[in-house]
This record gives structure tokens, C-alpha cells and sequence, in this order.
């Protein structure tokens, strides 16, 4: 005879429980296994000490970014083919208008893309160890970003991508300060 | 809001309610947050844990120094840089990155590397060949993969016999074990 298990009983939205019926019905699972699936999931994820609501935005983000074309390279090389640019002013020109076609692709993609622009920015930008974003009103927005251990030319570069999308956004820079590992930028909404 | 009654197993719900005591927050909100995700997750043809495995192996690759770098970008520092070298130290890096985190079954090498080069690109390895078949990548591109995915092998104890690189087609035939002189057996047909 199979071992009995022990069951309790749990509390839910009925809406999410209509549709967690409807998926079983149609893997044609019981809504008892499919629940335990699910739980065993939560308890997985919550290991890495995340929610699988984190789990799933960053999962999102992370789509995102990589359906822009973007591409997970190893930042030697990036940092060896950025020392070998010769015009620095060029190379920033470069990251400037590759920042603002995401800026139009963010447009394109999403209903409000500078409610997402900080998930986003903490998400896609592996190489700086905090980003702060603070919209003040409705058209001024100051950007942190952060990296005191990674090469200066990173951050410069971050700078001009993030000064791109801002643009395509509709916010012109006002103030942009750069020292060694950290960037301030102001921006108001253009007229 | 309506709610319903949900069975599951009592020990899965003892370690949500863990959860739930540690987190601050009520099973209610846990459960409801975990079976919303499931559901946004299965309208996206994902399961939960796909999804946690994809980004278990973005978090590998963001600590083994990767970084995103937009596609206009990448385009430039191609035409610019002879790469090719650093994709293969760095595809062993990221191999032994994937070793520690409990990587050894070559499929979920496979799933790995996909993640990292993207999936559109399609990939298969065996115990003696790797094939990586995308039309529509430039050469360059395809050579830089490639590298990498010697790279990743070469961490795993496979020495590369020969590399096949033609338009839009890489094959990489590999052997276990063996030490090989693999001087002068790179082979390139160009397209």
C-alpha cells in the first residue's frame, strides 16, 4: 500500500486558483501534484535568496536586454578593444548612440521605460557595484553609478550609454560628475 | 478578494511557513507570489525551474567577469580587435566557473553555453563533437564563439583534434583524456 501523505490545507487567491486549475487540467495533473511543484520550487529559489517574483523579473530583465541584441562578453576583452580605441571622444560618441537606440527599443517594448530603467540598470550592468536612480518631480532624474574597483574607462563608457538612452528617453543631461569610481548625472526632461 | 482552499503536502507548507516566519511576511502573500509567477511563467512556455537554472548560469557568467555589451558595440570592437585568443581563455574560465557550480553532464553544458552565446544559436555536444549551426552570424562572430567553446571543453578535459569553421557552421571535433598536439591541426574552410 503507498505511504499516506500528510496534507494541509492553504489559503490563495481564488483568481491565481482558477488558473492553476486550468494548467493541470491541461498537463492532466492533479492540482494537489501541481501545487507540491510549485511549493518545492518557492522553497528552491528561496536557497539562492531570492522570491520567485525577483526570480522572475530579473528572468524578464535579463530576456530583455539579451532580445535587444546585447551580448554577454567577457569584459577583457571589452576593456583590451577599449584601450586600443584611439579617439576616446569617438568611443564614447559610439556607447552615446548605442545607448539611445535602447532607449527607443525600451520605448518600444514597454509601457513606462523609466519606471523599469532602474531594475534594468542594476540588472544589465555587471561591472558596477551599485546604481541609485531619483526622480525628482517628473522631470529631473539623478543617476548614481558606483564601481570604485573597476577600471575608470568602464564607468566612462556606462556614462555615455546611460546619457544615450536618457536622451531617447527625452531627458538632456545637466550636470556630469566623474571621479574615480563613482558618476553623478543630472538630467531634465527636455523642452 | 475571494479566496479558496489549496492542498499540498504538510512538510512543503511547514517550510513555507519557515519561510514566511523569516522573511516577515505572511504565507498568504508567499504562496500567492509563488503561484503567480508559475502562471506567468508557464504563459511564457517556461517552468519555474528552467528559469532558475538559466539564471543560475547568468549569475555564474556575471561572477566569472562577464558583462553585457550592446550588439553595435561588439560589431565595432570586432572589425577593430583580434579577439579570438581571449574568447577561448575566456570560454575556459567560464567552464571552470560552471565546473564549481556542479556543471559536468555535457547537456547541461550545452544548456550553459547556449544561455551565455544566446539561444537563437544552436548547439549540440557529444562526447566527441560540438556542432553550432546560425546562418545568419558573421564569421568573425562564429570564430569568436567557437574559441569559446574550445575554451569551455578544454576545462573539462576534452583536447580539440580539429575546428571546422565555414559560413555559419562550426564543428569542433574533441576526444577525452588524450594529450594531442593540436599545432597545425586547426582547419578553416572559409565561406
Amino acid at each position: 500500500m503507498p505511504e499516506k501523505v500528510e496534507k494541509k490545507l492553504l489559503v490563495v487567491r481564488s483568481d491565481i486558483l482558477e488558473k492553476l486549475y486550468e494548467i493541470a487540467r491541461k498537463e492532466n495533473k492533479t492540482l494537489f501534484a501541481l501545487t507540491n511543484e510549485i511549493l518545492q520550487d518557492a522553497i528552491k529559489v528561496n536557497e539562492i535568496n531570492k522570491t520567485i517574483g525577483e526570480l522572475l523579473n530579473f528572468h524578464n530583465l535579463i530576456k530583455l536586454q539579451k532580445d535587444s541584441g546585447a551580448m554577454i562578453v567577457p569584459s577583457d576583452i571589452l576593456l583590451k578593444a577599449l584601450k586600443n580605441w584611439n579617439n576616446k571622444e569617438e568611443m564614447i560618441k559610439a556607447w552615446e548612440l548605442a545607448g539611445e537606440w535602447y532607449g527607443k527599443y525600451l520605448i518600444a517594448k514597454l509601457e513606462n521605460p523609466l519606471e523599469v530603467l532602474p531594475s534594468l540598470f542594476s540588472t544589465s550592468f555587471w561591472h558596477l557595484s551599485e546604481i541609485k536612480m531619483n526622480m525628482r518631480n517628473d522631470d529631473k532624474v539623478i543617476i548614481s553609478l558606483i564601481a570604485p574597483n573597476t577600471e575608470q574607462i568602464l564607468i566612462e563608457i556606462t556614462v555615455g550609454y546611460v546619457n544615450g538612452i536618457m536622451s531617447a528617453l527625452g531627458f538632456q543631461n545637466t550636470k556630469c560628475d566623474i571621479i574615480r569610481g563613482v558618476a553623478i548625472l543630472e538630467f531634465s526632461k527636455k523642452i | 478578494m475571494k479566496r479558496k482552499f489549496v492542498a499540498a503536502r504538510a512538510d512543503l507548507v511547514e517550510k513555507i511557513s519557515e519561510l514566511a516566519k523569516k522573511s516577515g511576511r505572511t504565507m498568504f502573500s508567499i504562496l500567492n507570489e509563488a503561484l503567480d509567477a508559475f502562471i506567468k511563467a508557464k504563459e511564457k512556455n517556461k517552468d519555474l525551474y528552467t528559469i532558475l537554472e538559466e539564471m543560475s548560469v547568468i549569475e555564474i557568467a556575471r561572477n566569472a567577469g562577464m558583462i553585457f555589451v550592446p550588439e553595435a558595440i561588439y560589431n565595432i570592437i570586432m572589425e577593430n580587435n583580434n579577439i579570438e585568443n581571449y574568447w577561448k581563455n575566456s570560454g575556459q574560465l567560464f567552464g571552470k566557473y560552471l565546473e564549481i557550480n556542479g556543471f559536468k553532464e555535457l547537456k547541461n553544458i550545452e544548456k550553459a553555453i547556449k544561455e551565455i552565446v544566446g539561444e537563437d544559436i544552436d548547439i549540440s555536444i557529444s562526447s566527441n563533437k560540438i556542432i553550432c549551426i546560425c546562418p545568419r552570424l558573421m564569421e568573425n562572430r562564429l570564430r569568436d564563439i567557437a574559441s569559446f567553446l574550445e575554451g569551455v571543453m578544454v576545462n573539462f578535459g576534452f583536447n580539440i583534434i580539429k575546428k571546422e569553421i565555414s559560413k555559419g557552421i562550426v564543428i569542433i571535433r574533441m576526444k577525452k583524456g588524450e594529450t594531442i598536439a593540436r599545432e597545425g591541426r586547426e582547419k578553416t574552410i572559409s565561406g
